[in-house]
């Protein structure tokens, strides 16, 4: 361990060293630290204050929340980088978006052996609010993403998949470059995708568009229909809209109703 | 009647509403009758609500559950959950107007006449003069706390300015600065969720926390690791951990910096970190190596397996299976049939049989 020295003869070279320094205007890591140790005090003094003032406001408002990660992220700071963190502790935004992680995980793992470990954030998001109970509060689905951001950390192979205007969630630790994603997000209109439709709108070789298809497969990600009409279906178990119940087709409604 | 336990639908035309028990009882109320919406907000014993306030009703109107009403709104009560997202697809359809341009496809189109404009009745003009204060004084209570927001912020920049600052000058060992201070600079930056900005990583940046942190993992993943054949990946401890603290929860972060020490400070757990990315605590005393004899056993006496199968017969988590029969055969000791039908492992003959 590197000590500076206590001695006389040491205590007179430190005083010839910051001499210089100081005659150069320069200050001293030192210094600075020290500094820093008052700035952090004032600091977490100031946001005490502000928790007792508006805490509530970050936990019943998402949009607040929203705000509060964006500036948060603008000028450099993970509030959620840490539990022990200021943020966290004072704001009790940590354990908010923990709690989410852990059920998040949950979900996935549940839904697995379904849907191969890929999810629209849509029934990720109705999963959730169904394991959380009435008389938790609500979260938005800006929540879960910030979330899984986090839970990347954790090696599993969490990752966030851009389609047609939502999320496609991963939570297995498959291979998906950017030809299964383009894939993926042709597919999402109809929750199936062909050969013909690949080549068509991608225009693809054949090759190109059986290999991703066949990969997809192998990863359990995408199911094989071989009775549809004209030629085989993949199917996307992670895209079947009749699984949650945001939207229904005209037919449902009509059925629904008297 | 008590309308009380129901499904809300939203439509491009209308809000539809049946009870949850009996279907026969539902209603439903043209999107084209309403004048504003408004949110308030869950409280201890309040549901979150969505306020819908209402043009007055048309003389053609038909029946409905009550004859008359003093309120010109009517309250939709999200007991359980779903008001955020509802709130924000009415808006969209209160402000898209699709029920204007979109022909009705069944007959139970309503006998209003879709307006182009809003009829102000005369009970309007105040309802929604006294709405527009109460949302100046809730934009002024948000703007209150985004001022506040601002005025932390910029103080917090400047402490990210100050550590950039005080990085630089470690690296041009412009002054002396000894381990502890090393150390205390760390838990600074861990305080502010700054990034250390001398390794550019968020985590990997052990702090006195996360040495402790460390040691209480021992305590609690010991038993479960046991049971688990001494083996777990970073996802179940993350979620073990958390649901056993139930606050002051830990961050994914800080589970993988405290991870990240069990090896320096000689703890009975390691971590492990697979080709695929995927992360494992093992006990010290687990060989994974030694488990890949049983392994290539099992898969012999079956024939083949693929990772679901394999972690049936052992009692794994498939993550965790998938991991080890891929490292038998980095070992040489499996290979793989890789098809569409799945990924199947097979004793690798070539090794065994020259």
């Amino acid at each position: 361990m590197h000590r500076r020295g206590v001695g006389a003869g040491a205590i007179a070279k430190k005083k010839l060293t910051e001499a210089k320094y100081k005659e150069r205007g320069t200050v001293l890591a030192e210094d600075q630290l020290a500094q820093m140790s008052k700035q952090l005090d004032m600091f977490k003094t100031n946001l005490e204050e502000f928790a007792s003032k508006h805490k509530q406001e970050i936990r019943k408002n998402p949009e607040f929340r929203v705000q509060f990660q964006d500036m948060c992220a603008t000028i450099g700071v993970d509030p959620l980088a840490s539990g022990k963190g200021f943020w966290s502790e004072m704001l009790g935004v940590g354990d908010f978006y923990y709690e989410l992680g852990v059920q998040i995980i949950e979900v996935c793992l549940a839904l697995k052996h379904r849907n191969g470990g890929l999810i629209t954030l849509e029934e990720l998001h109705q999963q959730v609010l169904k394991g959380r109970g009435k008389f938790a509060q609500d979260v938005s689905q800006d929540d879960l993403i910030r979330a899984i951001k986090k839970l990347k950390a954790l090696g599993s192979g969490f990752s966030i998949i851009p389609v047609g205007g939502t999320y496609l969630i991963q939570s297995v630790p498959a291979e998906l470059n950017m030809d299964h994603t383009v894939v993926l997000q042709l597919a999402e209109k109809n929750g199936y995708v062909t050969v013909s439709e690949i080549k068509a709108s991608l225009k693809w070789e054949t090759e190109r568009a059986r290999q991703v298809l066949e990969h997809l497969l192998k990863e359990g990600l995408a199911w094989l229909d071989l009775q549809a009409p004209k030629e085989p279906h993949y199917w996307l178990p992670a895209l079947f809209t009749d699984l949650y119940s945001q939207e229904i087709t005209a037919e449902e409604a009509r059925e629904a109703l008297p | 009647m008590k309308f009380d336990t129901g499904t809300l639908l939203l439509s491009t035309h209308r809000l539809i509403w049946r009870d949850q028990k009996n279907h026969e009882c539902c209603m439903a109320i043209p999107l084209s009758q309403i004048v504003f919406i408004e949110e308030q907000a869950a409280g201890i014993g309040k549901s979150a609500k969505i306020v819908v306030h209402l043009h007055p009703a048309p003389p053609n109107k038909e029946p409905g559950p009550f004859q008359s009403s003093k309120n010109s709104y009517i309250k939709l009560s999200f007991r359980e959950h779903g008001q955020i997202e509802f709130y924000r697809r009415l808006s969209e359809e209160m402000t898209q107007r699709r029920w204007e341009t979109m022909p009705v496809s069944q007959s139970l189109q309503t006998n209003r006449r879709p307006q182009s404009g809003r009829i102000r009745a005369v009970g309007i003009v105040g309802i929604e003069r006294k709405l527009e204060e109460k949302r100046k004084e809730t934009d002024k209570n948000i703007s209150e706390a985004f001022e506040d927001l601002s005025k932390l912020m910029i103080k917090a920049k400047e402490m990210v300015e100050l550590s950039k600052s005080i990085a630089n000058k470690i690296k041009e060992k412009q002054g002396d600065i000894t381990e502890d201070e090393t150390i205390r600079f760390k838990s600074y930056l861990l305080s502010m969720g700054i990034a250390n900005p001398v390794t550019r990583e968020t985590y990997g940046s052990g702090t006195q926390y996360h040495m402790q942190l460390a040691k209480q993992l021992v305590g609690i993943l010991q038993v479960p690791l046991e049971e688990r054949g001494g083996i777990m990946s970073l996802t179940e401890v993350y979620c073990l951990v958390n649901r056993a603290r139930g606050m002051e929860l830990l961050s994914p972060e800080d589970l993988v910096n405290a991870c990240k020490m069990l090896d320096a400070l000689k703890l009975p757990l390691r971590l492990r970190v697979f080709d695929s990315g995927v992360m494992v605590i093992e006990l010290q005393s687990h060989k994974e190596e030694e488990m890949l004899a049983s392994a290539l056993e099992t898969v012999s006496e079956k024939g083949s397996l693929t990772s679901e199968e394999f972690a049936k017969l052992v009692g794994m988590s498939v993550l965790l299976a998938k991991e080890r029969l891929l490292l038998a055969e980095k070992m040489g000791h499996l290979c793989r049939d890789d098809s569409v039908e799945g990924l199947r492992f097979y004793p690798n003959l070539f090794m065994t049989q020259s």
